[in-house]
């Protein structure tokens, strides 16, 4: 930025030394004794105008204020890049082609060109995007150990016998799932919290919290109960029973949609309580999918009451019998030739297809198909996929 | 009325809200970051068109292939507002078109024919 310039008192053939001797020398700023910038001369108007006939002799020796821009965009050295960049497009082409001049306190200090301007903001721009995702990496490795307990309880119950497909879009993301071994059973939960990324991350913690008290408060042998409490908690976290407003005076209307299974060992007696998730049944042998429902209600939502309850279901499973719980990351994807969602149907399909391999090769085949599906379209949600045997 | 449109842009959908016809049309996929911000206004000018129908007739139709749990409370909003037109004494027309081998949205309309009984639902098959 550190450029030549020129004094007021000076000729137009001092111009031309100066742009002779300083052959990358774009724009010559002309500055009064106290250093104050007045104009600036552009090398190509100057020179185009220099050259014509007769031009020289008549002006070299006169001022060299003849062939002056008298309003250049003159900056303090202090502005924010952002502001800049502002301020440039508004004087329009000018500051691409002659560049602008950067003063402090009034004074020459140097003088800018488009392309700094350019690389400014792409070195700023970077910086941003860099500390953003930084923030975002590290919200991950918290959302990864929130969720590790429940890995580990799942990993203690089941071992061989499940998979976890648990695939956030954007690093964090609204989907995850609560588990914990009983004395006489197990309690499991997938959900899905309303948005994606940072605002779904911050569900599933309020969400977890919930669980957690909900088991305690409940003793966690009734699913439905269990949904119930939660939404309570939610919705009291949440303050979604008030006429608070959160900024730009939008009230928070989140919830989750969620599926909750308990096992109770002694009389294998599997009971299921859904909000918008089902519960998918594969009995050993089976020709098809079982998709049980449970109600269309979400749970801590504003219009979902304060005293919601949802119906359990009670099943007999036989040994060997798979259950699968998907969020709806699965079920709409978009992909395929005719770009439409994966739909219930491909689930099935594709779960009875590897009914007889190992969960780990189920999860593959999984993988592989729902992959395969999206193809070149983006991820539209967090995708999370629970299978286990019993 | 002024009519809305928007083009689609990746995760907007078209959106072709002609007033003066009585005719609304939403296609393409739904998942803005903010669904509330990108409909806010248009559930707004919606409100206060149908305040203004008097027993007449809307055809809305809607061509959507994928929208996002925040966008889904948002199409509600504007089916409450089409159920209650329709109670009121209007005749709401809803064409909800979906892929032949698309269960999900075919589902999803057909829920909405359970939740929104007044507004006369024509679920509309595309071509394989």
């Amino acid at each position: 930025m550190d450029s030549p310039s020129i004094g007021l008192a000076h000729t137009n053939e001092d111009v031309m030394a100066l742009f002779s001797r300083h052959r990358g020398l774009q724009s010559l700023p002309v500055l009064q004794k106290d250093g104050q910038p007045i104009g600036l001369i552009n090398r190509n108007i100057f020179l185009a105008a220099m050259t014509k006939p007769y031009y020289r002799e008549i002006y070299a020796r006169k001022s060299c204020l003849a062939f002056m821009d008298k309003e250049p965009m003159i900056i303090e050295e202090s502005m924010p890049i952002d502001t800049l960049s502002h301020v440039a497009v508004e004087a329009g082409d000018k500051v691409f082609s002659d560049g602008f001049i950067i003063v402090r306190e009034g004074r020459y200090s140097g003088i800018g060109y488009g392309m700094d301007l350019m690389r400014a903001l792409a070195d700023l721009q970077q910086r941003r995007h860099a500390q953003v995702l930084e923030s975002i990496e590290y919200a991950s490795i918290i959302q990864h150990s929130f969720l590790r307990p429940a890995k580990q309880a799942l990993e203690d119950v089941f071992a061989q016998g499940h998979f976890l497909v648990w695939e956030p879009r954007d690093l964090v993301g609204g989907d995850a799932f609560f588990f914990t071994r009983q004395v006489d059973g197990w309690l499991g939960v997938v959900f899905d919290c309303t948005g994606h990324g940072v605002p779904g991350a911050f569900m599933t913690l309020i969400a977890g919290a919930a669980f957690e008290r909900a088991l305690l408060e409940t003793g966690g042998k009734d699913p439905g109960q269990l949904l119930a409490v939660v939404n309570r908690h939610v919705k009291n976290a949440l303050a979604q029973h008030d006429s608070d407003t959160g900024p730009a005076g939008r009230v928070s209307n989140d919830g989750l949609d969620a599926a909750a299974l308990r096992f109770d060992d002694a009389s294998r007696g599997l009971s299921y309580a859904g909000a918008r998730i089902p519960l998918i049944v594969l009995p050993p042998g089976a020709q098809e999918c079982e998709f049980v429902t449970g109600e269309r209600m979400g749970v801590g939502y504003a219009e979902t009451a304060h005293d919601a309850q949802w119906t359990v279901r009670t099943l007999a499973v036989e040994p060997g019998t798979r259950l699968f719980l998907a969020t709806d990351g699965v079920f709409d994807q978009i992909g395929g030739k005719k770009r439409i969602a994966f739909g219930k149907r491909r689930l099935g399909q594709c779960l009875l297809d590897g009914a007889s391999a190992s969960m780990g090769e189920q999860k593959a085949l999984f993988m592989d198909t729902f992959r395969a599906y999206q193809g070149q379209e983006t991820r539209r949600d967090d995708v999370t996929l629970l299978g286990l045997t019993l | 009325m002024e009519k809305i449109h928007l083009p689609a842009t990746s995760n907007t959908p078209e959106v072709d809200f002609d007033f003066q016809a009585r005719r609304l049309m939403l296609r393409g996929e739904s998942y803005p970051e903010s669904a509330a911000a990108f409909y806010g206004d248009i559930l707004e000018s919606t409100r206060e068109f149908l305040a203004g129908l008097v027993e007449q007739d809307v055809i809305v139709e809607v061509q959507l292939t994928y929208f996002n749990s925040s966008s889904t409370k948002m199409l509600f909003g504007l089916f409450e507002m089409l159920n209650q037109a329709a109670q009121a004494g209007n005749r709401v027309h809803l064409h909800w078109y979906y892929d032949s081998e698309d269960e999900t949205i075919l589902e999803f309309g057909l829920e909405l024919r359970e939740d929104f009984p007044d507004i006369e639902f024509l679920p509309r098959e595309l071509e394989v």
